[in-house]
C-alpha cells in the first residue's frame, strides 16, 4: 500500500509540474507543432529510442542479477571512499579533517532535510523527464537524439561501475556521525528508493551524473530555453548536494557523478548526429589497433 | 595482513637490484630493500552495514579508530549478511569482525564455536581457528560431568577464553520488538525470537498473521542447514520442526515430533514418533530421523573423502553416537554423552525429508564458497521449495520482498495429537496464514505498523526506532534480554591475531560501558563472557570494568597507554605506527 501511495503521488507531481514547465518554457506555439509532426519527428529519433530501450531492459537485468554478481566477484572499496572523504575537507580544517557528509550535516535544519527530500525525490524526477518532453518539442532532432543517448550512457556505465565496485554510503558505515536523514525523517520514500536501487549501489553517484547530465543539456539548448538553464542548474546542484546531505552517498561518488555526467553528454553529442552501431564500434577498435605498431601485434 | 606489502617489496627488491647492478652501490641498495620491509601493521574489520545491524559497524568503527590512534592501520569493511557470513565461516578470508553471535545461551554451544579439531570446517564451528589445548579439555570436561559440576568447569572454560580471547565478547543487546495492539495478543516478551512464540499468539481479528522483516535472506534461501543464511532458525523453524523442543526457556525437553521419549541406564534414548506427514504428503518414518542424524554428520553420505558436517547446529548433531531404526515409529539414538540435559539438545536439530535430501549428497561447484574442501549440495542449495512437516507450510516467496507461509492441516497440533505437549503449545495456531514483508530498514518497519500494514516485527529493532514506537498510540514496545551477544572475533589463523597477547591487547580497546551507552543507548548489558547467569563465574560478572581493563576512560582512549601496551608484548613502534618486519 505504501508504495503505491508514494509512486502514485511521485507520479501525480511530476506530471504537474511537466505540465506547468511545459506551458511556460515550452509555449503552446511548439507544443502544437510538436502535435502536428509528432510522427516526423518521431521517425528522426526512432533508433535513439530503442537503443534507450535496449540499455532500460539491460539495466533492469544488470540491476536484478547485478548485485548477486558483485557481490561474489565485486571489489570492496567502501573503506576507500571513507578514507578519501576524510580527506576533501582538507584544505579548510588541515587539524581534525571531518567527513564531508558529517560536516554538511552540521548545517541540517527540518527546513533543509524537507527541501533536500523532496528534491532528492521529486525535484531529481522532475528534471529528469522535463526535458524530454521540451526537446521532442524542437524541430531538430539533435537535442532528444543527445539526450537519449546521454541517459543511457549514464545508466550503462553506471550499472557498470556497481556490479564492479561494491561500496555502501555512509549512512550505513560512519553511522554514528551521519544520519540516513531521508529514511528517518520521510521513511516512505524508501520503499520507491528500496524497489529501485541496491544500497551496494553508491559509487558513483547516479543521481548526480543524471542532474548534471540534464543541466549540461541545458546550456546546450540555452537558444531554445534560456530559461530552463537557471532551473535546471539550481535543481542540478541541489539533486547533487542533496545525496550527501541525506547521508546517501560520499562527496567522492558525487565527484565522480559530475565526471559521468560530464562524460555521459560528450557521448551524447558525439552521436547526435547518426546513432552508434556495432560496426562503427569495430571501425573504432580496429582504428585503435593501427594506433599499435605492427611489431607489438 | 597488508596486501600490497608483498608485492611492493618484491618491486623495491626488484629495482634496488637493478640499481646495484648500474651503480654498484650495493650498501645504499641493501639499505633501501631493508627499509620496504617495514611496514604499518593493517587490519581489515569485517563488519555489517548500519541498515542491516546498527549497532555492528558503530562497535566496529570504535574500534578501529582506537587502534588507527595506536599506530594500527584499521579499516571497517561493511558487507550484507550473507556475504560476511560466507567470508568468515566459509572462506575463513578475515582479519578481525563484529557481528553478533545466535546464541541460545548453552554452555555446549562453545565447544562448536571453539573446538580445536572444528577449525578446518566451514560454519559456525571454530571460525577463529583457535588451538588451545586446555579449552578443548574443558570443552570435552563440560560434557562428561553431571549437571551439579557442570557450572565449574564451565566457569574455568570462560576464565580460560578471557585469558586468550579467540574472541572478545562486548555485551548482550536487548531484543526490542513492537506490535500493533488489537488484532493478536499474547506477544512474548521482545517479540517472537522463537517458532514456539508464534503458535502462543492468540488472535482476536483476522487470520493472517503480517510482519515485516528485515532481513529477507528467507525470501531467497530457505535451506535450513546453511549457516550464512540463518541465525537461530527461528522462520525455518516453523517448517521444519526437531524431535523435541529444548530452546526457548524450557526446564525439560517438549517432545515434538517425538511423541515419547525414553531414556534407558546407558543414557539412550528410545525415541517413539507421533506420525505426521511432510508437507508433500509423504510419512515421516524413523528412517528420516535416522538419515537426518547421518546426513547432519556428513552431507556427502560417505561419498568424499572426509566428512563434509552441516555448517548449522554442528555441536548438537555432534552429541549423537549412533540412530538406530527399531520399528515403524521407533528409533534408539546413543549420545556422546552421559549427562541426559547436554544430551537432550541433539534432539533439537530438524529432521530433514530423507526422500528430497539424500539427492543433495552429491559435490557442488558453485562459485561463491571456497571449493576447496569440497562442498555438498546440502550446503548450498537455496532449497527454494522447502518441504518440511511443521504447522506451516511454504506458499510462495519473491526475492528480497516477501515470503508466505500457509497453515499445514495435516500437522499434529491440528489433528490433535499432542501428547506430552503443554498448554498454550498444544492448541492449534490461532491463524491460517503467515506474511512476512522485508523492509528496508528499521525505521521503515515502524513505519508500516504505524500505517496498520504490518502487526508487529518479526525480527529485533534497532535502539534509534524505540522514540517512533513510543510516540505511536496505536503501538506497543517490547523489550527482553537477549543471549545473543555481540563479538570481535580475531582470525587466529593469521599473524599477529595468532598472538594471544595481541589479542589481548587488542580488546583493550574496547570500551564495553561506553558503547552500551553510545551505540546500544543503554538497550544492552555490558559483559566480558558469552555466557550469562548462573554460567558466569562470580570473577567475571560484570562491574564495570573488564579483566583485561579498557586503555582509556570514558570511551576516550589513553594513546600513550595504548602503544605502551603494545610495545610491551613486543610490538614495534615507528614515527608512531606499529610496524611489522617484512609481511608475513
Amino acid at each position: 500500500m505504501t508504495f503505491v501511495v508514494v509512486v502514485g503521488r511521485l507520479v501525480f507531481v511530476v506530471a504537474v509540474a511537466v505540465v506547468v514547465a511545459a506551458a511556460t518554457m515550452v509555449g503552446p506555439r511548439r507544443l502544437a507543432e510538436t502535435r502536428r509532426s509528432f510522427r516526423a519527428r518521431f521517425a528522426a529519433i526512432r533508433p535513439y529510442v530503442g537503443l534507450l530501450a535496449v540499455v532500460l531492459v539491460a539495466n533492469k537485468i544488470a540491476r536484478d542479477v547485478g548485485p548477486e554478481i558483485s557481490e561474489l566477484f565485486g571489489i570492496r572499496i567502501t573503506g576507500w571512499l571513507r578514507r578519501t572523504d576524510g580527506r576533501l575537507l582538507w584544505p579548510l580544517y588541515p587539524e581534525n579533517t571531518p567527513q564531508v557528509v558529517a560536516w554538511v550535516q552540521s548545517m541540517a535544519t527540518p527546513e533543509l532535510t524537507a527541501y533536500f527530500s523532496l528534491v532528492y525525490v521529486y525535484g531529481y524526477v522532475f528534471l529528469l523527464v522535463f526535458p524530454l518532453v521540451a526537446y521532442v518539442s524542437l524541430p531538430r532532432p539533435e537535442p532528444i537524439r543527445r539526450t537519449l543517448i546521454a541517459y543511457g550512457a549514464n545508466y550503462l556505465i553506471g550499472v557498470l561501475c556497481y556490479v564492479v565496485f561494491v561500496a555502501y554510503g555512509p549512512r550505513n558505515v560512519i553511522a554514528e556521525q551521519v544520519q540516513g536523514l531521508l529514511f528517518t525523517e520521510y521513511t516512505h520514500y524508501q520503499f520507491v528508493t528500496a524497489a529501485v536501487n541496491d544500497e551496494t549501489n553508491v559509487f558513483p553517484s547516479l543521481h548526480t551524473s543524471m542532474a548534471v547530465t540534464a543541466a549540461l543539456l541545458a546550456w546546450s539548448t540555452r537558444e531554445e530555453y534560456p530559461a530552463w538553464v537557471p532551473i535546471a542548474a539550481a535543481l542540478a546542484v541541489s539533486v547533487a548536494v542533496s545525496t550527501v546531505y541525506l547521508g546517501i552517498h560520499w562527496a567522492t561518488d558525487v565527484l565522480f557523478g559530475v565526471v559521468l555526467g560530464w562524460v555521459s553528454v560528450a557521448i551524447g553529442r558525439r552521436f547526435e548526429g547518426a546513432p552508434p552501431t556495432l560496426e562503427g564500434f569495430r571501425d573504432r577498435l580496429g582504428a585503435a589497433g593501427n594506433l599499435i605498431p605492427g611489431r607489438l601485434r | 595482513m597488508a596486501p600490497d606489502g608483498g608485492g611492493r617489496r618484491a618491486f623495491l627488491t626488484a629495482t634496488a637490484g637493478a640499481v646495484a647492478t648500474a651503480s654498484g652501490c650495493l650498501g645504499e641498495a641493501r639499505n633501501l630493500a631493508g627499509r620496504a620491509g617495514t611496514d604499518q601493521l593493517s587490519l581489515r574489520i569485517s563488519t555489517l552495514p548500519a541498515s542491516h545491524d546498527p549497532y555492528a559497524v558503530r562497535i566496529a568503527n570504535r574500534l578501529a579508530s582506537n587502534l588507527e590512534r595506536a599506530g594500527i592501520a584499521a579499516t571497517v569493511d561493511p558487507m550484507g549478511p550473507d556475504v560476511l557470513l560466507r567470508e568468515t565461516l566459509f572462506n575463513h578470508d578475515f582479519d578481525v569482525y563484529v557481528a553478533r553471535y545466535p546464541s541460545r545461551g548453552a554452555p555446549d554451544e562453545l565447544r562448536s564455536m571453539l573446538y580445536s579439531a572444528y577449525g578446518e570446517e566451514a560454519g559456525w564451528q571454530n571460525p577463529f581457528g583457535f588451538s588451545d589445548l586446555d579449552a578443548d579439555g574443558l570443552l570435552d570436561e563440560q560434557r562428561a560431568v553431571p549437571d551439579a559440576d557442570r557450572p565449574g568447569v564451565v566457569g574455568e572454560l570462560q576464565r580460560r577464553i578471557v585469558g586468550q580471547q579467540p574472541f572478545t565478547v562486548v555485551g548482550f543487546p536487548d531484543r526490542i520488538g513492537a506490535f500493533r495492539d488489537g488484532r493478536f495478543e499474547q506477544w512474548p516478551d521482545g517479540g517472537l525470537a522463537d517458532p514456539t512464540a508464534y503458535l502462543r499468539l492468540d488472535r482476536e481479528e483476522g487470520s493472517t498473521l503480517r510482519l515485516s522483516l528485515r532481513n529477507g535472506r528467507i525470501t531467497r534461501n530457505r535451506n535450513p542447514i546453511a549457516a550464512e543464511h540463518r541465525d537461530r532458525g527461528t522462520i525455518t523453524g516453523l517448517l521444519y520442526e526437531p524431535l523435541a523442543l529444548v530452546d526457548g526457556g524450557a526446564d525439560a525437553p517438549i517432545p515434538w515430533l517425538a511423541r515419547r521419549i525414553e531414556w534407558d541406564s546407558e543414557g539412550a534414548a528410545t525415541v517413539r514418533l507421533r506420525g505426521t506427514p511432510w508437507h508433500d504428503g509423504e510419512a515421516l518414518t524413523p528412517r528420516d530421523v535416522a538419515f537426518t542424524y547421518r546426513f547432519l554428520g556428513d552431507t556427502s553420505l560417505g561419498g568424499f573423502d572426509t566428512p563434509v558436517s552441516t555448517p548449522w547446529r554442528r555441536g548438537r548433531v555432534s552429541l549423537v553416537e549412533s540412530v538406530e531404526v527399531r520399528s515403524a515409529d521407533e528409533v534408539r539414538i546413543e549420545f556422546a554423552t552421559e549427562n541426559r540435559t547436554i544430551a537432550s539438545r541433539a534432539l533439537s536439530v530438524p529432521i530433514l525429508p530423507a526422500h528430497v535430501w539424500r539427492d543433495r549428497a552429491g559435490s557442488a561447484d558453485i562459485a561463491g564458497i571456497d571449493l576447496v574442501r569440497g562442498t555438498t549440495e546440502a550446503l548450498v542449495t537455496p532449497n527454494e521449495a522447502a518441504v518440511g512437516s511443521g504447522p506451516f507450510r511454504f506458499e510462495a516467496a519473491t526475492a528480497n520482498a516477501s515470503l508466505s507461509l500457509v497453515e499445514f492441516p495435516e500437522h499434529f497440533l491440528r489433528t490433535g495429537d499432542t501428547d506430552g505437549i503443554p498448554e498454550p503449545l498444544s492448541d492449534p495456531p490461532r491463524f491460517d496464514r503467515i506474511e512476512f514483508d522485508v523492509v528496508p530498514s528499521h525505521d521503515a518497519a515502524v513505519q508500516l505498523l504505524v500505517a496498520g500494514e504490518t502487526d508487529a516485527t518479526a525480527d529485533g529493532l534497532g535502539a534509534s526506532v524505540v522514540p517512533r514506537i513510543v510516540r505511536s498510540d496505536a503501538l506497543s514496545l517490547t523489550i527482553d534480554r537477549s543471549e545473543n551477544f555481540y563479538h570481535v572475533g580475531y582470525n587466529c589463523r593469521r599473524s599477529p591475531l595468532a598472538d594471544p597477547r595481541f589479542r589481548r591487547t587488542v580488546a583493550r580497546h574496547i570500551d564495553r560501558t561506553a558503547i552500551a551507552e553510545a551505540v546500544f543507548g543503554g538497550y544492552a548489558t555490558p559483559a566480558e563472557v558469552p555466557l550469562e547467569d548462573r554460567w558466569v563465574p562470580p570473577e567475571l560478572e560484570w562491574d564495570g570494568t573488564a579483566s583485561l581493563p579498557f586503555l582509556g576512560t570514558d570511551g576516550e582512549l589513553d594513546v600513550d597507554s595504548a602503544c605502551e601496551a603494545f610495545r610491551e608484548v613486543g610490538y614495534r613502534y615507528e614515527d608512531g605506527l606499529l610496524v611489522r618486519r617484512g609481511s608475513t
